[in-house]
């Protein structure tokens, strides 16, 4: 199932928008424009189907409903997110608006599911103006409710969101582990938990990609310590005619990051949301990511959305206008466009420019050479 | 692309690649044509500068007016009209991976006007499904190829196209592999 379009309103930097998308969508827009508020929204509706509205909006989670509400927002105001799907035969829309009630608690203001046009919920219902703290809970997180939408809960279960932080995985023994951790706390686990048969093909694969990038790297495997702790060892080549066997401590941030994208390439089938992939790559890997994740797509028609700063990963002349969403921040909140619908880029790239050559200089901030101007020297 | 293709050229005459430099478009190459040269003349080593030409240009007109010099082991050459215009050389072999009948491929390969825009024209009535998903763009998009384009040429180059026939029907390829003979020779 994939999701053809989302609108969100009041949510962070968004005052209103509403965006069609594609199997594909490339984000790009300057620091601080909203493209990692943007992928929070899918987040959002994977932890609202996963834990409930009150933990997705938590303050460990997200910090509560007043992190959540756009900044830009004049009066006191719902936050909307709707979603419209789409698989082989069927529409789904989700819509679901909330505020927070004189407790502090984050309640539903309106939850309205649709099937190819026909509701299937839409509240407030009779039970709910009987009994409105059951307002405190969606339909979609409960088992018993969610009945006749169930593929939908499970699409959004399904989402996961990745940004591999390689110090994190490095730190095993240090670090607090989170199930389904984004920045990876989690992913030596993760990886062991698939079976074995599987685990070994995938990591087979990996190891062709990664040699690729690196080398010196011969094999490639997964193994638990004395302790039954996963541990993640390449082989590299070495004077010794065996090799040398490291694990994930002595891998660099490149390789760390590399293979947790592979990884999460190959695992899953639902939204895939990654931020900034391209992070401690070198160029020539970056280039072949849109390949990567296409070939990907072949296999698992996965959906994928990716947030990026980088000039080589939008290198490949096949992006077309359509996948690329470009972020303006303005007075009123952040503006999102497709590449299409700017007349500019939208010309560029018919006549042959790359989405890096056409677009990203829309992304430039306007003062920004000043910053060579600062003067930070006492 | 381009890449593999100079690999596939290059190897029969013992020639190795050692350094790729650009892929930043024409006016870096033509910004940096003088310090090429000049460090090809001091270092000794063997350099190769290939530039595309819009169709509207012209050749012999470009090599007048941006040849940075004479040193013997700097090479500039035009590729007319893309890169691709060798592939479509080697008929035989790019009708077949192209899942085309040989007849759609003309003879005179230089003078196609839009080489690459005739190889995406071509794939999307090919007997191949994967030719006709991954070389042209999705319908109705803007770009003028599909994001698998580069990767499945790439496997053309590799696997399949041969040299030997393309330099054939391509005088633009034959005259860049005469010339990087006789950097082998010195």
């Amino acid at each position: 199932m994939h999701f053809s379009q989302i609108e969100l309103k009041n949510w962070k930097n968004f005052t209103r928008v509403e965006v069609p998308l594609r199997s594909r969508a490339f984000l790009i827009g300057p620091n601080a424009s909203g493209k990692s508020n943007f992928l929070d929204a899918f987040k959002f509706l994977r932890d609202l189907a996963a834990d409930g509205l009150e933990k997705a909006v938590s303050k460990e989670h997200r910090g509560g409903i007043k992190k959540l509400r756009s900044i830009y927002a004049r009066q006191y105001s719902a936050i909307e997110i709707n979603a419209t799907l789409q698989d082989s035969k069927d529409q789904w829309r989700y819509l679901i608006e909330f505020k927070q009630d004189k407790q502090r608690h984050p309640h539903v203001i309106k939850e309205v599911v649709e099937s190819n046009g026909k509701i299937l919920v839409s509240r407030p219902d009779n039970r709910d103006k009987e009994d409105p703290t059951l307002l405190q809970q969606t339909h979609l997180e409960q088992l018993s409710a969610n009945q006749s939408f169930r593929s939908i809960a499970e699409a959004f279960k399904s989402i996961r969101y990745l940004h591999i932080v390689p110090q994190i995985i490095r730190e095993q023994t240090r670090v607090i582990k989170q199930v389904e951790d984004p920045y990876g706390s989690d992913f030596l686990e993760h990886i062991w938990r698939v079976p074995q048969k599987t685990r070994n093909a995938w990591l087979k694969r990996i190891e062709q990609a990664v040699k690729a990038a690196t080398p010196q790297l011969e094999k490639m495997r997964s193994e638990k310590d004395d302790k039954g702790v996963p541990h993640f060892q390449v082989n590299l080549k070495h004077w010794r005619p065996q090799g040398f066997w490291q694990d994930e401590t002595d891998l660099s941030d490149g390789t760390l990051r590399l293979i947790g994208l592979l990884w999460a390439l190959l695992e899953g089938r639902g939204l895939l949301l990654l931020e900034e992939p391209e992070l401690s790559l070198h160029s020539e890997i970056i280039r072949h990511l849109a390949e990567m994740m296409a070939l990907m797509q072949k296999r698992t028609n996965r959906q994928i959305m990716v947030s990026t700063h980088s000039m080589e990963l939008l290198s490949n002349p096949g992006i077309p206008a359509e996948e690329i969403f470009l972020l303006t921040p303005g007075n009123n909140g952040t503006m999102i466009q497709t590449g299409a619908a700017i007349t500019e880029i939208k010309a560029l790239m018919e006549a042959g420019l790359s989405a890096a050559e056409a677009a990203i200089p829309h992304t430039v901030p306007e003062n920004v050479s000043q910053l060579s101007r600062i003067n930070l020297g006492k | 692309m381009d890449q593999k293709i100079m690999e596939k050229i290059c190897g029969p005459l013992g020639l190795g690649i050692g350094r790729v430099l650009g892929k930043k478009g024409r006016s870096f190459i033509e910004k940096n044509l003088r310090s090429f040269h000049q460090a090809a003349a001091q270092t000794g080593s063997n350099w190769l500068v290939l530039v595309d030409l819009d169709a509207d240009e012209c050749a012999p007109q470009y090599l007048h007016d941006h040849s940075p010099g004479s040193a013997h082991n700097f090479l500039l050459r035009v590729a007319v009209r893309e890169l691709e215009a060798w592939l479509l050389a080697d008929r035989e072999r790019i009708a077949n991976f192209l899942g085309v009948a040989e007849s759609k491929i003309p003879f005179r390969v230089e003078e196609v006007f839009d080489p690459k825009q005739l190889i995406v024209d071509l794939a999307r009535k090919s007997r191949k499904r994967e030719i006709r998903d991954d070389l042209p763009p999705q319908p109705g998009v803007t770009a003028k190829q599909g994001i698998l384009y580069n990767a499945r040429m790439g496997e053309f180059i590799n696997r399949y196209w041969r040299l030997e026939e393309a330099r054939k029907s391509s005088d633009s390829l034959n005259r860049m592999y005469a010339r990087l003979k006789s950097f082998r020779s010195r």
